[in-house]
C-alpha cells in the first residue's frame, strides 16, 4: 500500500514539475510580456471574467476564419453556402454550431464582466482607460454580432438588416453617407461589406482595442477556461443552430424576433416614435451612462454599499436590459391584428416602466446607501470553518479523472471517426470540462 | 461562501426560472419561445454557481439559507406550473371525422369565407388548396394550431381536435391577410345537435 501511495505522488509531482517548467519558460516569451498569473489557488471566476471573454473571442476567430472558407458574400450565394456548410461540409456543422454559440457567450460574458466590474468599483484604482476602452469593446462585440448573423440572408437576417439600415438613414448629417459607404446601391453591396466589416475591420480594432484594455497582470486559469469552452462545445452540441427560412422578396414579411442581445434596440424602435431618438440616440445615452461612471463616482471607498450613484446606475441598467430584452420579445399572439398592430408597443406603458426601474433603482440605491448600517448591520466578521477534505480523497478523484478523461477523449475520437459529429463534440466538451476540475484538483492538492 | 458569487448565481438562478415559465408555460405569447434557450443556460450556470459560491474558503453561515429557501419556491411554481395550474378540462373525442376541403384564393376563402360548424369532440381534417399567386395558411384562432404556410398551388393537410363549444374565426395568418378577407367564422356546436358543414 505504501509503495503505491509513493508512486501515486510521484506520478502527480511529476506532471506538476512539468507544468510548472513549461510555464516558467512561456515567462520567458513575448507572451507573458502581458503577465500572465496562473493562480495557484482557486479563486473566484468573477476576477478574469474578461479573460474567458478574450477566449470566447479566440474560439469565434478560429471558427470563423474555418467558416470564411466556404462562406460566399453575395446575395444569391450566401444562404447557400451557409447551407451547404450546415448539411454537406465535413464538420461545417459543429464549427457553425460553435461560432453561433460563442458570439452569444461573448455577449453574455462582456456584459456579465462589466456587472462585476461596475458592482466591485475595479475602475477606481486607476482604471478609468481600461473602463471606458471596455465599454467600447463590449459595444463593438454586439455590434460585431449583430453584423454577423446578417450575414446568413435568412428571414431574420432581413429583419436585422431592415432596422440597421433604416438606423443608418434617420441618423442626421452623417447618417446617409455612412449608409453610402456600409449600405452602397443595394443587397449585394450590402452583404460584401458587412462582411468585410465582421471578419476584417471590426476584429481588427477589436485586437487593437485589447492591447489598451488588458491590465499587465492577467489572471489565467486553465480550468475555468477549460470549464468554459467544454461547456460551449457541449451546448453547440446538444443545441443546433436551425437554419432560418431562406430571404426571398416574395414572402411577405414574418412576425419574427431579433436575437436576444439586440432585442432592447428592437422594443425601442417598435414604440414608432421617431427612429433615430429611439434607435440610435437612446441607446447611445445608454452605453455612455456605463462609460461616465468613473468620472462622476469620485467616492474614495471601494464598498458599493457607499456609492448610491454606481450602485444605482447598476440596478438600474441590469433592470433596464432584462425588461427591454423580454419585452422585446413579445409580439401579440392574435393573428386578426395587422402585422404592425401586433408588433407595436405602447410607448407611454414601455416608456413607464423604465421611468419607474430608474426611480426605483436610484431611489433604492440612495436609500440603502443611507440607512443600510441602521437597517441591516454588517455581519461579524468570524472565520468561517474551512472545510477539510482527506488530501488522500482529493488525489483518489484526480486519479479517477484522468482516467475518465482518457476515456472521454477517446470516445469523442471514434465517434469523430464513426463520423457522428454531434457526439463527438459533446465529448471532446466534456473531456474539457474534466480537464478543468482535474486542474482545480492538482490545484486544491499544490495549495495546500 | 463567497458573497459576490453567492448573489450573481441566485440572480442567476431567478431569472433563468423566470425566463424558462415565459418561455414554455406562461402562454402569453409565441415568440416567447425564443427565450427558453438563454434562459435555461442562464439557470444551468446559476445552479453551477451554486454550490461553489457556497462552500468555496469554508462552511457557508446559516442565514445563506433563505434565498435558496425563495428559490425553491419560484421555482415549484415556475418550473411546475402545468402541474399547479389546472388544465383545461379535455373534451372527450368523440372519434367522428369531419373533413373540410377549403381553396384559399388571394384574400378569400371558397370565395365567400362560409361558417363553418362542426360537432364538439369531432376530428377536423382541414384541407386547403392555395389557388392564390402568394403564401397562404390556415389557423383556427384559439383551437387548431396555426398550419405552415404554402405557396402557390400547393395543398396542405392537417387535422385537430374540436374543442370547448363556441364561435371561433378561422383566418389566414399571414400577416395583413386576415385583414384583407380571409377570415371567417368558426362555430363547435355540441355533438348531439344537427351539424352542418360546407
Amino acid at each position: 500500500m505504501a509503495d503505491e501511495k509513493e508512486k501515486k505522488e510521484s506520478l502527480i509531482d511529476k506532471i506538476i514539475e512539468s507544468y510548472e517548467w513549461t510555464i516558467k519558460r512561456l515567462e520567458r516569451t513575448i507572451l507573458f510580456g502581458i503577465r500572465f498569473v496562473i493562480p495557484n489557488k482557486i479563486v473566484s471566476p468573477h476576477g478574469f471574467l474578461g479573460m474567458l471573454t478574450f477566449i470566447t473571442f479566440i474560439v469565434l476567430g478560429v471558427t470563423g476564419v474555418l467558416l470564411m472558407f466556404y462562406y460566399r458574400p453575395s446575395l444569391t450565394d450566401a444562404y447557400d453556402s451557409v447551407k451547404l456548410i450546415n448539411d454537406e461540409i465535413d464538420f461545417g456543422v459543429v464549427i457553425r454550431n460553435i461560432h453561433y454559440h460563442a458570439s452569444n457567450l461573448m455577449i453574455f460574458l462582456a456584459i456579465y464582466h462589466l456587472f462585476y466590474q461596475l458592482f466591485s468599483s475595479r475602475y477606481k484604482i486607476r482604471n478609468e482607460v481600461i473602463w471606458v476602452t471596455g465599454v467600447i469593446l463590449g459595444t463593438l462585440t454586439i455590434v460585431e454580432a449583430y453584423i454577423g448573423y446578417d450575414l446568413i440572408m435568412n428571414i431574420r437576417a432581413v429583419l436585422a438588416i431592415n432596422i440597421g439600415a433604416a438606423l443608418t438613414y434617420s441618423t442626421p448629417f452623417i447618417g446617409p453617407l455612412i449608409a453610402n459607404v456600409v449600405i452602397g446601391t443595394g443587397f449585394n453591396d450590402l452583404i460584401l461589406r458587412i462582411y468585410t466589416l465582421h471578419v476584417l475591420l471590426f476584429p481588427m480594432v477589436m485586437i487593437i482595442l485589447f492591447t489598451i484594455h488588458f491590465p499587465r497582470n492577467l489572471v489565467f486559469d486553465p480550468g475555468m477556461v477549460g470549464i468554459i469552452v467544454g461547456a460551449l462545445f457541449v451546448t453547440s452540441a446538444l443545441f443546433p443552430v436551425p437554419l432560418g427560412e431562406k430571404y426571398s422578396p416574395d414572402i411577405p414579411a414574418q412576425v419574427t424576433v431579433p436575437e436576444w442581445y439586440i432585442n432592447p434596440l428592437y422594443a425601442l424602435l417598435r414604440t414608432e416614435l421617431d427612429k433615430f431618438l429611439m434607435g440610435v440616440l437612446l441607446p447611445t445615452l445608454f452605453i455612455f451612462m456605463f462609460m461616465i461612471v468613473p468620472f462622476i463616482d469620485r467616492k474614495k471607498s471601494m464598498k458599493i454599499s457607499e456609492r448610491p450613484i454606481a450602485l444605482g446606475i447598476g440596478v438600474s441598467g441590469v433592470l433596464q436590459s432584462l425588461v427591454t430584452t423580454v419585452w422585446g420579445f413579445y409580439v401579440d399572439p392574435d393573428p386578426r391584428k395587422s402585422y404592425l398592430e401586433r408588433i407595436a408597443i405602447d410607448p407611454y406603458l414601455f416608456f413607464g416602466v423604465l421611468i419607474l426601474i430608474n426611480i426605483v433603482s436610484f431611489g433604492g440605491a440612495y436609500l440603502y446607501s443611507k440607512y443600510h448600517k441602521k437597517l441591516l448591520p454588517p455581519p461579524k466578521r468570524t472565520r468561517s470553518e474551512p472545510i477539510n477534505i482527506n488530501p488522500e480523497t482529493i488525489e483518489g478523484i484526480v486519479y479517477a479523472m484522468i482516467i475518465v478523461e482518457f476515456f472521454v477523449v477517446g470516445v469523442s475520437l471514434y465517434m469523430y471517426m464513426l463520423g457522428n459529429l454531434t457526439f463527438g463534440l459533446l465529448a471532446t466538451g466534456l473531456s474539457l470540462i474534466i480537464f478543468g476540475f482535474i486542474s482545480y484538483g492538482i490545484r486544491l492538492i499544490t495549495s495546500r | 461562501m463567497d458573497r459576490g458569487l453567492y448573489l450573481a448565481s441566485v440572480f442567476f438562478i431567478f431569472i433563468g426560472l423566470i425566463g424558462v415559465w415565459l418561455g414554455l408555460y406562461a402562454n402569453i405569447a409565441e415568440t416567447f419561445y425564443e427565450l427558453t434557450g438563454i434562459a435555461l443556460v442562464v439557470l444551468v450556470l446559476g445552479v453551477a454557481m451554486l454550490p461553489i459560491s457556497l462552500f468555496k474558503g469554508g462552511k457557508p453561515p446559516v442565514e445563506s439559507v433563505i434565498p435558496i429557501v425563495a428559490l425553491v419556491i419560484v421555482g415549484t411554481f415556475t418550473i411546475g406550473w402545468p402541474y399547479i395550474v389546472p388544465v383545461q378540462e379535455e373534451v372527450p373525442i368523440t372519434g367522428e371525422t369531419v373533413k373540410i376541403y377549403l381553396i384559399a384564393g388571394d384574400y378569400w376563402f371558397n370565395e365567400t369565407n362560409p361558417d363553418i360548424i362542426v360537432p364538439q369532440g369531432s376530428i377536423v381534417e382541414v384541407t386547403i388548396e392555395n389557388r392564390g399567386s402568394i403564401v397562404h395558411s390556415f389557423q383556427v384562432f384559439g383551437v387548431s394550431p396555426e398550419s405552415e404556410w404554402f405557396g402557390p398551388g400547393e395543398t396542405y393537410t392537417f387535422s385537430f381536435v374540436a374543442g370547448q363549444v363556441g364561435e371561433y374565426e378561422y383566418l389566414c395568418t399571414v400577416p395583413g391577410h386576415a385583414e384583407l378577407g380571409m377570415i371567417g367564422k368558426f362555430i363547435i356546436v355540441e355533438s348531439n345537435q344537427t351539424t352542418t358543414t360546407e
